[in-house]
């Protein structure tokens, strides 16, 4: 029972909530909605300039909300009127579609109020830590990719006797290594033996059980009941911890013992393949910042932030209450934190990223993995709704309910994308309103809702992104996600690859479906233009629908930008760094900065008198602080190569381990540091101007279209990908590999 | 016949048989004496037997005043007059004053003027003679009683062959306010019957029409107010559009009683219009024939001619009872007399539950659905360039407040010929506002069945609306030296045809003197029920103020106030709508509690800011509606000859209006209410304090009173109405409110960050 004050606020709330209702359902005379959107657009912009981020946030999203709610009930009650059955079935279809946008939108700003901003976490004696059970599962990685990660987790700052690190090989099972196909059960026992002695050398335990069950949901609980620690911090195989998660996050348990997670970001030193193919990967925020650096908080503040499968640390006991890892659905990261949620317990997102992963390196990867989110988010949304879960509180109901629905957005990208189609095209009447009433109406709830998106999420996604990746995602998750919805239990688990690098350009093959679009939206401009020589009148319904069609086309424009896929020789790029060290050259240190760094070496700036004095002797190693033991080691290296610059020369440095206390340095000084992950998010995160970052997007994405068009040109039709370079070589620790 | 000077030219018939080859002269037996002459300086004329007649200028016959332009290789354009049924037309002279383009050629070009389809005069149009004068002698045998149609048609050239059918230069131009029409009666006796009455006093009467009624004693007491009020709503509401204007006489006896069914009556006073006898038997007796006065013995209706002027009537109403007396002045503007082919009549009951309209048009109301049928129009197939136009009209009997984007929902019924040229369109205007148009472009020509069009439903109007319908057709050749045929221009609207009145609320804002100029809102809805007539007193200019008033009333609602209370007293019927006239000193000082001008020892009078003048189109409130209000002064003086007409809320209830006629005495009343009826007046009412003296170019309005609403307005469309009428109201509400939730939801939010994280922020 809520206190009485608490009642007295929410009694309130809700007469003002239904104020602004009745206030928002009045029909008006369009000067009189004009003079209001006016009003209010103006003042929305005003309290942006003034103070977006502080009090006034409310304010503003609360007039954004109040236009949307009008153009809501203006659409509903003014819009849709039947002209035969073909035209109202398409309007009814679009209706929903804005219907259902515009409910995520409302729970996305709800979600988003008021973004939770933590603090160190509190400290606990060393006596208190408790012990923690790093788990990273596997199932076909390359054995250099685990390697690097088993050495990161090995290298994390605890005290030995109370961490343990445990690979979960899910590809060296009994049931792979008796796998009647021979070369599938002699490829699983090779595996099996080499990533036994890969932990025996690193110390990491290796563990594989009978059976795949269950995919990696069933490979962490089968490995719960053999592990030791009270913490299970689970870590993918491509996510390299740095060396200060635990130390940033466990103090939260102490704190809390009805916490049962802490979650922290997904920060990856690859671009996905959008990002990738369109060049945007050092300007544009990544795609997953918005969720990890913006909603996650926002879900933090109303006690449900998620668990999102890897960089997060559980309660054990926890877990064990609800038989382990949930294994309904194929995320069953989402599932996972939904039931201990409904239990009553707590989880904390701690903003930080402190693991460094890879992404699916191909579109096709992507659409793999982005369709397995949206089927396993269905299946949650079918089979254990948050609305109807018992023991959830109402913002968590919202909350779950805004990241399920999410999911479901390729109905919504596709009829967006196919509405105007269906009057410049197919003549179908679906939305009955003048140029006046749209302008009145929906350009205020559109522009209202513009502003908000940017003040809450500008910092994290340039205008358009979302569309654009909704919509290269949507052609081909619709039929998934109807699946689901035939069949809630069917879909699989499966695993996404990663690592994977191609050398040549190609057009990806899952490309066919957008040049159907892209030409039926090409199409309709000519076809609008010929239908209003027929018929004049015509002129509102024709422009609305041509100015549709054309931002579409844009979009589909950019699309296919994205849809040429570019040669990708390195999984993982040299990250920008500046850090001071020394050279060490024939003995003697000579000052330098580090301007780069990777897995295989370094660039590093040196001025010219520096220079002159290593071109005289021969470089053994490179001196610099690791971030992980705060010692100032030496890291055996060779120079690969020399360009002169205006002051001085930059320096290509090749690491060359010794021993694997070397490589453990390199993996520290490479991958370890947090604040290097930050420091990248934040150059990444500078808010540019909504108008030249759209040019921009544009830009790049006309350029790929341009690529993508010369290559069909030249006879490449879209096919199947080519086979990756090597593999195995191509790994994140290929490079350390091969120069050790 | 022929005259002698060298600027006028007696051409009479004779140019009718050298044009005869002309398709349009098939009437040549009718063609009348003419005579042309520059039009400047004037020219003498042949006297005419219709020359000592009243002039009236032509457009006075026109909807609104205009030149008539006749445009185009030939056009045509026609007006109607009306003709009284009374006294036969003994000659008719028309005087035309035209312009036509110097650029014409006189062997070619023609002026046909054609009276009923027929021709009765033809003019040479010349180039070398650009203005002409001219007096045409219509045959009066062709002249019936009712509306008569005049029309003037065009044959223009500039070449002698190949011409642009639509050049510039082919254009005449009738100046309609210099053109006059004089109608000379016949002398002799007239027989007048009560069936007669609806032609007697008709659409046809001279304007205004000017009664006189006539009761017993010098006084008046309600019974009779309300009679006097009865006749003169029956008598104006066969009048159509032509105004009434009453006066109000005593009976008095004849110093030498005469012959006739009057001729004990004093005929003196009745210098002008017809007479109506009101009272019982016992007081109008000593006034009328024996024989007459025999007859009456109910409610009795009766029509003689005046022995002073036999071309007017006059009409007794009267019974052995007041309550006698009353029926037969309601029958009076119930009955339609066609049937009654007799002098006088009794009236033994009238039932009143079937009451209707007067008038032809058909009444409109919200949320229906109409054939043109029902509205009156008949199917009609419209040919070549000349005709153009299909009206219909309707009326809607409320002022309705339809939602901005509500419809009417038009289904029409239409075809057209083939070989119609590509400009070739239909376009529809409601209420002389053009609304869409329809392409009329395939070269087949079309039939077309439920063609929907959609018309803002705002566009209706309280009162008379007119729905039109304007082909034009084009011809595919159109060429200089290309034969033009038109004879394939055909278009055909088929009554059949649906309009659609969407739903809406009977709702008003008031004062408003411009719905009350078209509908007479808010009196008398249903038989004016909850109005009140009031008069200021009972002398003789008062009354007959306020019975051409009440005529007004019942013409613009086309439908007498049966049900109204009719009364000089001020303290009757006080809780409803009331319309007051009198003089300033005889009206109740509490009446103006809540008007905007108050009459006094100061008058405190509201004045519109003083700004520069602004054009502001016709029809639209120079004030603005709620907007700047002005000034309100209060001042010494007296209202000189200006009269005041004034609606405000009613002092004695909430959602009343209270309508005030007024001046500083009777007669200055009774004489601006006889320019007020007039629609050179009457058109112009608008706001809520109209004020007028004698020249129609000076009357001045403004809105100055607080506004109200009278109806009912669903929940929705209140709310729609309030927040479109008070927009700031609303935007600040919704701000209000936002900002409301923006603080309880920071708190809520600080509560709950309190119970959750230990921390407020």
């Amino acid at each position: 029972m809520a206190p009485p004050a608490d009642r007295m606020v929410g009694l309130a709330w809700a007469a003002g909530a239904v104020a602004v209702t009745v206030l928002a359902a009045i029909p008006t005379d369009l000067s009189a909605q004009f003079l209001m959107a006016a009003v209010l657009l103006a003042a929305i912009v005003v309290l942006r300039g003034l103070d977006g981020s502080g009090p006034l946030r409310v304010v503003i999203l609360g007039l954004a909300v109040f236009l949307t709610l009008r153009y809501l009930f203006w659409r509903t009650t003014a819009t849709i009127e039947y002209y035969d059955p073909a035209s109202f079935a398409a309007a009814l279809a679009l209706y929903a579609a804005e219907l259902y946008s515009i409910g995520l939108y409302l729970l996305g700003l709800f979600v988003n109020v008021h973004p939770m901003v933590r603090g160190p976490a509190p400290a606990l004696p060393r006596d208190r830590l408790p012990p923690v059970a790093v788990l990273v599962p596997s199932y076909n990685e390359p054995d250099e990719l685990l390697r690097v990660t088993l050495v990161a987790a090995r290298r994390i700052r605890y005290p030995a006797d109370r961490l343990n690190v445990y690979l979960l090989d899910d590809g060296g099972t009994d049931q792979k290594r008796n796998d009647p196909d021979p070369a599938v059960a002699r490829a699983a026992r090779e595996r099996h033996v080499r990533l036994q002695r890969l932990c025996a050398d690193t110390g990491v335990r290796y563990l594989a059980r009978r059976r795949n069950e269950h995919a990696k949901a069933g490979n962490l609980n089968a490995a719960l009941p053999r592990v030791d620690g009270e913490l299970i911090l689970v870590i993918d195989a491509d996510h390299v911890p740095t060396a200060d998660i635990l130390e940033r996050t466990v103090g939260w348990f102490g704190a809390d013992p009805k916490l049962f997670l802490v979650q922290t970001p997904h920060f990856f030193i690859a671009a996905d393949p959008i990002e990738k193919n369109l060049g945007t990967f050092r300007t544009m925020p990544g795609e997953h910042e918005m969720f990890y650096r913006l909603i996650q908080p926002g879900l933090d503040f109303w006690n449900a932030s998620m668990f999102c499968g890897s960089a997060a640390i559980l309660r054990r006991a926890h877990l064990e209450e609800i038989g382990g890892f949930a294994t309904t659905s194929v995320t069953e990261d989402a599932e996972t934190s939904l039931e201990l949620h409904a239990r009553g317990y707590r989880s904390i997102y701690v903003a930080d990223p402190m693991v460094s992963g890879l992404v699916p390196p191909t579109f096709d990867a992507l659409v793999r993995q982005r369709t397995r989110w949206a089927q396993g988010m269905t299946q949650l949304l079918l089979l254990k709704n948050p609305l109807w879960r018992r023991g959830l509180g109402m913002a968590q109901r919202l909350c779950y309910l805004a990241g399920m629905t999410f999911w479901l957005f390729p109905f919504a990208r596709l009829a967006f994308v196919l509405a105007p189609l269906a009057f410049l095209v197919f003549g179908l009447r679906i939305y009955s309103a003048n140029l006046w009433q749209i302008a009145a109406y929906a350009l205020p709830h559109l522009v209202a809702s513009a502003l908000v998106t940017r003040l809450l999420f500008g910092s994290a996604r340039w205008p358009f992104v979302s569309w654009l990746y909704e919509i290269m995602q949507s052609m081909h998750a619709v039929r998934a996600i109807l699946g689901v919805f035939r069949r809630p239990h069917s879909p699989h688990f499966l695993v996404t690859p990663k690592g994977e690098v191609t050398d040549t350009d190609f057009v990806t093959p899952l490309a066919r479906p957008f040049y159907v679009v892209f030409a039926l939206n090409l199409v309709a401009v000519p076809l609008g233009l010929w239908h209003l020589h027929r018929v004049p009148t015509d002129i509102e319904p024709v422009a609305i629908t041509l100015a549709w069609a054309l931002v579409n086309l844009v979009l589909l424009t950019i699309a296919l930008g994205a849809l040429y896929e570019r040669s990708q020789r390195r999984a993982a790029p040299r990250m920008p760094a500046s850090i001071a060290a020394h050279l060490v050259v024939d003995g003697t240190p000579i000052r330098c900065a580090v301007d780069d760094l990777s897995t295989g070496g370094a660039a590093i700036l040196l001025d010219a008198e520096a220079a002159q004095a290593v071109a005289r002797g021969s470089a053994t190693a490179l001196r610099i602080g690791d971030p992980a033991t705060y010692e100032t080691v030496e890291i055996p290296a060779g120079i690969r190569n020399v360009a002169a610059r205006t002051r001085g020369v930059r320096i290509g440095l090749s690491f060359a381990p010794r021993s694997t206390e070397d490589f453990g340095r390199i993996v520290d000084l490479v991958l370890g540091d947090s604040e290097r992950w930050a420091d990248f998010v934040a150059e990444r995160s500078r808010r540019r101007h909504a108008g030249g970052a759209s040019l921009v997007l544009f830009w790049l994405g006309l350029r790929g279209a341009a690529a993508h068009a010369r290559a069909l040109w030249r006879g490449r039709t879209p096919a199947r990908r080519p086979a990756p370079v090597d593999a195995t070589a191509a790994a994140i620790g290929s490079e350390v590999t091969k120069a050790a | 016949m022929m005259m002698g000077t060298d600027r006028l030219q007696n051409i009479r018939a004779a140019l009718a048989g050298g044009l005869a080859a002309l398709a349009l002269a098939g009437a040549a037996a009718a063609q009348a004496p003419v005579r042309t002459a520059p039009a400047a300086p004037a020219a003498p004329s042949v006297p005419s037997p219709a020359a000592s007649a009243p002039a009236v200028p032509l457009e006075r016959f026109m909807p609104a005043p205009h030149p008539i332009v006749l445009r185009g290789l030939y056009a045509e354009q026609s007006l109607f007059f009306p003709v009284s049924p009374r006294t036969p037309t003994a000659a008719a002279l028309l005087k035309l004053d035209l312009t036509n383009s110097i650029a014409l050629q006189g062997d070619r070009s023609q002026l046909v003027v054609k009276l009923d389809n027929r021709v009765v005069a033809q003019l040479p149009l010349r180039g070398t003679q650009p203005s002409v004068a001219a007096e045409i002698d219509l045959p009066p045998a062709l002249i019936r009683p009712g509306f008569n149609r005049l029309t003037f048609a065009a044959a223009q050239h500039v070449l002698p062959q190949c011409e642009d059918p639509n050049a510039p230069e082919l254009w005449t131009q009738i100046d309609t306010a210099r053109s006059t029409l004089a109608l000379a009666p016949q002398a002799g006796p007239v027989r007048y019957r009560l069936g007669d009455l609806g032609a007697l006093v008709g659409p046809g009467s001279a304007s205004p029409y000017r009664v006189n009624v006539m009761t017993a004693g010098a006084g008046i007491d309600d019974a009779r107010l309300r009679a006097g009020a009865l006749v003169a709503q029956g008598l104006a509401l066969r009048l159509g559009y032509v105004p009434l204007v009453a006066r109000h006489l005593p009976l008095q006896a004849a110093a030498a009683a005469g012959p006739g069914v009057f001729g004990r009556l004093d005929q003196s006073p009745l210098v002008d219009g017809d007479a109506v006898l009101i009272g019982t038997k016992a007081e109008i007796a000593p006034f009328i024939a024996d024989e007459i006065a025999a007859a009456i013995n109910g409610a009795y209706l009766g029509i003689f001619p005046l022995e002073r002027d036999p071309a007017r009537f006059g009409l007794i109403v009267s019974g052995t009872t007041a309550a006698e007396v009353d029926r037969a002045a309601t029958a009076l503007t119930l009955m339609d007399f066609p049937f009654a082919d007799a002098a006088q009549m009794r009236v033994d009951s009238v039932d009143r539950t079937t009451v209707a309209t007067f008038g032809n048009a058909p009444t409109v109301e919200a949320d229906s659905k109409h054939a043109f049928g029902d509205l009156g129009y008949r199917t009609r197939t419209i040919r070549g360039k000349a005709d153009n136009e299909i009206l219909i009209r309707f009326y809607l009997a409320d002022q309705l407040y339809f939602p901005e984007e509500a419809m009417i929902e038009l289904e029409l019924d239409f075809a057209y010929g083939a070989g119609f040229g590509r400009v070739s369109a239909l376009n529809l205007s409601l209420n002389g506002r053009f609304q869409a148009t329809i392409a009329l472009n395939d070269p087949n020509g079309a039939v077309l069945r439920d063609y929907r069009v959609t018309v803002v439903a705002r566009e209706l109007q309280a009162g008379m609306n007119t729905l039109r319908f304007e082909p034009v057709m084009s011809s595919v050749q159109a060429g200089n030296c290309e034969f033009a045929q038109f004879d394939n221009l055909l278009f055909s609207l088929a009554d059949t045809s649906t309009m659609k009145v969407p739903p809406a609320s009977r709702y008003a804002r008031q004062p408003d003197l411009q719905l009350f100029s078209r509908t007479g809102f808010p009196y008398g809805r249903a038989l004016g029920a909850e109005a009140a007539l009031v008069a200021g007193a009972t002398d003789p200019d008062t009354v007959a103020a306020y019975w051409s008033v009440a005529a007004k009333l019942a013409q613009v609602r086309r439908i007498a106030l049966l049900d109204a209370t009719y009364t000089a007293e001020r303290g009757r019927g006080g809780g409803g709508h009331r319309l007051v006239v009198g003089a300033a000193g005889n009206l109740d000082p509490e009446l103006f509690n809540a008007a905007a001008l108050v009459i006094g020892n100061v008058h405190r009078v509201p004045y519109p800011s003083l700004r520069p003048r602004v054009e502001v189109p016709v029809g639209t409130n120079p004030a603005g509606e709620g907007g700047a209000r002005g000034g309100r002064i209060a001042q010494a003086n007296d209202l000189g000859e200006n009269r005041y007409a004034m609606a405000f809320e009613s002092p004695r209830g909430s959602g009343r209006t209270s309508t005030v006629v007024l001046a500083a005495t009777p007669r200055l009343l009774r004489d601006g209410v006889d320019r007020m009826v007039l629609p050179d007046y009457w058109d112009q009412l608008r706001g809520d304090v109209f004020v007028w003296r004698d020249d129609p170019a000076r009357i001045a309005t403004t809105d100055a009173a607080r506004t109200y609403g009278i109806g009912r307005l669903d929940p929705v469309d209140f709310g729609r109405y309030f927040v479109s009428s008070y927009p700031w109201v609303w935007i600040a509400a919704v701000v209000a409110i936002v900002l409301i939730l923006a603080w309880l939801t920071r708190l809520w939010l600080r509560r709950y960050s309190r119970q959750h994280h230990g921390t407020a922020d």
